[in-house]
């Protein structure tokens, strides 16, 4: 190779090289910042008794004895178990059905459907939270109004002032918030999926169920994985419908652990960062379990066609 | 030529890292630093007044004329709105010019503040504040992060010919206002009492009792109520503590008062001395609470009801009476019928008429001074505040603000007092016709370890259900109590 091919060759290797740097840098190093940094700052916070402000004393693993002794941690992640367990089946489960029948049913307004499933989406946790809380409302709630409707008259009953009916109360606008998306990812997973496929099975006398269950769910099972990853991770992360629906109430039967996790940190009464800490990386360890469990029970089985 | 695109490069991304890493990091040290602008207008004015120092100066307060100061202020933009904020604010720059302000208005102002704070920036941080500081001050002054405004009490009001704003107070303003570690930090600048609002045209119309001065005459009223179908009593069960408003601690101090404890009370309640929860006073408070409860004096579905719901309920006459504040009639102003009228009742605990009625009274609306601030910024933020004492400021801040004076010389004027919103004026006149004894109800001992947030959350869990008659409070006082002892012992290590 002569001298000039070298020189050429260096200066792509540097240019690649310089390119990568200007790439990454700043991504990465946004990432480290901004999200690694305070993680792992989070892992020496848990080990402080520390509110933020006065002089931090180290505990080592005080935060993690008294947690595991606090009945409110596990009244919480009782409440977050049950949320975890419902509301990806359910919202999988729906957007699997509105999808198969938006794609494969020929309706007209398919895509007028398409954007109101997803309506909810484009609504902040805020307005989806005030509008259900006016839907269980006693006084003036669509719901009371509804069962009236059918000749059951609820005498004012608030469906989120009762510790029997909170908790399930709040599994609908978790739903109802979460459809929208998934129906979007799913039909456009569907429309990829050889029209031959169904034809065939069509020619062999295959119904509806059986060409969505033994076709369609078959074939975008790694969607499905990962929307149950997505799904499961965010139920057990999230606090913010119930914050603003009920406060964790009544008599603590919606307390989920993110919720309590904030009130210990930001509290009225105390803020204890070092405990919440405890709880964020207890929680951290949760989600890392739930993800190994659902790719455990989702197998990771793609198809090609 | 390649090692000088290798130096470049290398630099260049150094000092993108070094750019976030700033960016980041912030200044944290920089504790006693004025803001740029105030820094460099504070040179220039420095030089100026030095030449020609006795006319550069205001004749009220002894601050410098052409030194320009901007102060940032954080506004809680609450029940009070903020018309009467803006007027303050107008007058105060056209007496000093050379003042200006900053404001950010917010219902979550709190909020605000608290990003802020995390941030560790003293320049971006508000000059003074309202609204709180969510898990409260007392960290934050121990800290000294916080300028005590205790001195102001001593300082002389702008419009009261030489009396100082301690000499002009309200009765009772001075001891009961809300102070840590013997100082205080947010300069009261109105007031708000709590207890029972209701529709009073309702009352009139029905012949309903509107001054029970007895609890058995309350408990007959609430009777009366609710056998003409209404709730007799509702409050935001979404806040629970709300209910503290008609049956707060002074209402603990009410039933010791009858029981000749006070002074034992009055002191284990301000200090945290166990039993707490277990006082035999406190635990007759929640017994009476819980046993309306079973009569249904509260709505059935109290937990799932908002501030705006509760009050709603009031207004169009679901219920009779809400637990909360005076400041309820400016918060409601906008769906209120222009005829409705508010009025006042406290919950009397004794069964002598001629017992004291002990009234949660707080003194408050203030703002808080970040320490770290120039000098002259908190000057001119302590000037700021004592103006609010001002007459015609206080008369905004009870007309539009629909608070309560502080000022004892308001009162003076019939036509000031005419101005009142109906609340206040009903609040005035419960005082005037009974025996009341104002308290904030508040401990002077702060408790830091999570175990007090647990034993409060013991307690809020459990007002709704006690209030429903769901839930025997003696369990909950006794869960509470144990979580408090070793919040206690926690903090005694």
């Amino acid at each position: 190779m002569d001298k000039s091919a070298v020189i050429c060759c260096k200066r792509r290797t540097f240019k690649n090289g310089s390119f990568l740097t200007f790439a990454i840098v700043p991504t990465f190093g946004g990432y480290l910042l901004f999200a690694l940094y305070p993680n792992v700052l989070s892992i020496y916070y848990s080990l402080l008794d520390w509110n933020g402000i006065t002089k931090p004393k180290f505990i080592y693993f005080e935060n993690y004895v008294r947690l595991f002794n606090d009945r409110y941690v596990w009244r919480a992640l009782g409440h977050n178990l049950f949320y975890m367990a419902t509301v990806p089946i359910c919202v999988i489960l729906i957007s699997l059905v509105l999808s198969y029948l938006l794609t494969n049913k020929g309706y007209k307004g398919t895509s007028i459907f398409k954007v109101l499933f997803f309506f909810p989406n484009v609504l902040s946790t805020v307005v989806v939270s005030l509008l259900w809380a006016f839907i269980y409302d006693g006084s003036f709630g669509l719901l009371n109004a509804l069962l009236k409707l059918f000749g059951i008259d609820m005498n004012g009953f608030y469906w989120l002032g009762d510790t029997r009916t909170a908790m399930y109360a709040v599994l609908p606008p978790y739903v109802w918030a979460g459809v929208g998306l998934y129906i979007v990812i799913f039909m456009n997973a569907m429309t990829t999926i050889p029209k031959s496929l169904y034809e065939s099975a069509i020619l062999e006398g295959a119904s509806h169920m059986t060409r969505l269950f033994r076709i369609t769910i078959p074939l975008i099972t790694p969607l499905i994985r990962v929307s149950a990853i997505f799904l499961v991770l965010g139920t057990l992360k999230s606090l913010d419908l119930v914050l603003i629906l009920t406060r964790g109430g009544p008599a603590g039967s919606t307390d989920v652990i993110g919720l309590y996790m904030f009130n210990m940190a930001f509290g009225e009464q105390v803020q204890n960062y070092g405990y919440a800490s405890a709880i964020g990386m207890f929680l951290f360890f949760i989600l890392v379990s739930a993800k190994l469990v659902v790719d455990k029970l989702l197998p990771d089985r793609g198809y090609e066609y | 030529m390649k090692s000088f695109l290798k130096a470049a490069s290398a630099s260049l991304a150094s000092v993108v890292v070094l750019t976030s890493l700033a960016a980041c990091g912030g200044n944290n040290t920089n504790e006693n630093a004025a803001s740029p602008s105030a820094s460099a207008e504070a040179s220039a004015g420095a030089s100026a007044s030095a030449s020609d120092a006795g006319s550069q100066v205001y004749e009220e307060n002894g601050l410098p004329k052409d030194e320009k100061v901007t102060l940032k202020v954080g506004f809680f933009e609450g029940g009070m709105g903020r018309a009467w904020f803006d007027s303050a604010i107008a007058s105060f720059k056209e007496k000093f010019p050379n003042v200006s302000f900053d404001v950010t208005y917010s219902p979550t102002i709190s909020q605000v503040t608290q990003t802020k704070i995390a941030a560790n920036d003293d320049k971006d941080m508000f000059d003074l504040f309202s609204g709180s500081i969510p898990g409260g001050i007392s960290s934050y002054v121990e800290a000294g992060k916080l300028e005590s405004q205790e001195d102001l009490w001593d300082h002389k009001a702008y419009d009261a010919s030489g009396k100082t704003l301690k000499e002009i107070a309200f009765e009772g303003s001075f001891d009961s206002s809300p102070r840590t570690k013997g100082n205080t930090y947010a300069f009261p600048i109105s007031g708000s009492g709590s207890g029972l609002m209701y529709n009073k045209s309702l009352f009139e119309k029905n012949g309903w009792n509107e001054n029970p001065k007895t609890w058995s005459e309350f408990l007959k009223l609430c009777e009366d109520i609710k056998a003409a179908g209404l709730f007799p009593i509702t409050f935001p069960g979404v806040y629970p503590d709300y209910i503290t408003n008609a049956f707060g601690t002074p209402k603990v101090y009410e039933l010791a008062e009858e029981k000749g404890t006070l002074d034992k009370v009055y002191e284990d309640y301000h200090k945290f001395n166990q039993p707490y929860y277990l006082a035999p006073e406190n635990i007759e408070r929640w017994n009476r609470i819980y046993e309306m409860g079973k009569k249904g004096y509260f709505p059935s579905g109290l937990a799932a009801l908002n501030h705006t719901q509760s009050q709603m309920q009031v207004v169009q006459g679901k219920a009779a009476m809400v637990a909360t504040g005076t400041w309820v009639e400016n918060e409601m102003k906008q769906s209120t019928p222009a005829d409705f009228k508010w009025g006042y009742m406290s919950v009397p605990m004794a069964e002598n008429a001629d017992n004291t009625k002990w009234i949660t009274f707080t003194p408050g609306s203030g703002f808080l001074i970040w320490a770290a601030k120039p000098d002259l910024n908190k000057k001119w933020s302590k000037e700021f505040i004592v103006s609010l004492w001002n007459l015609d400021n206080q008369m905004e801040i009870a007309e539009k603000g629909g608070m309560l004076p502080l000022r004892a010389d308001f009162a003076d004027d019939a036509s000031r007092l005419a101005k009142l919103q109906s609340l206040p004026s009903a609040f005035l006149a419960y005082m005037k016709d009974n025996k009341v004894k104002m308290d904030s109800g508040a401990a002077d001992v702060t408790l830091t370890d999570p175990a007090f947030e647990q034993s409060t959350k013991v307690i809020s869990e459990a007002i709704t259900q006690i209030a429903t008659g769901k839930q025997e409070p003696q369990p909950k006082l006794q869960e509470a109590e144990d979580y408090l002892k070793k919040a206690i012992e926690a903090q005694g290590k």
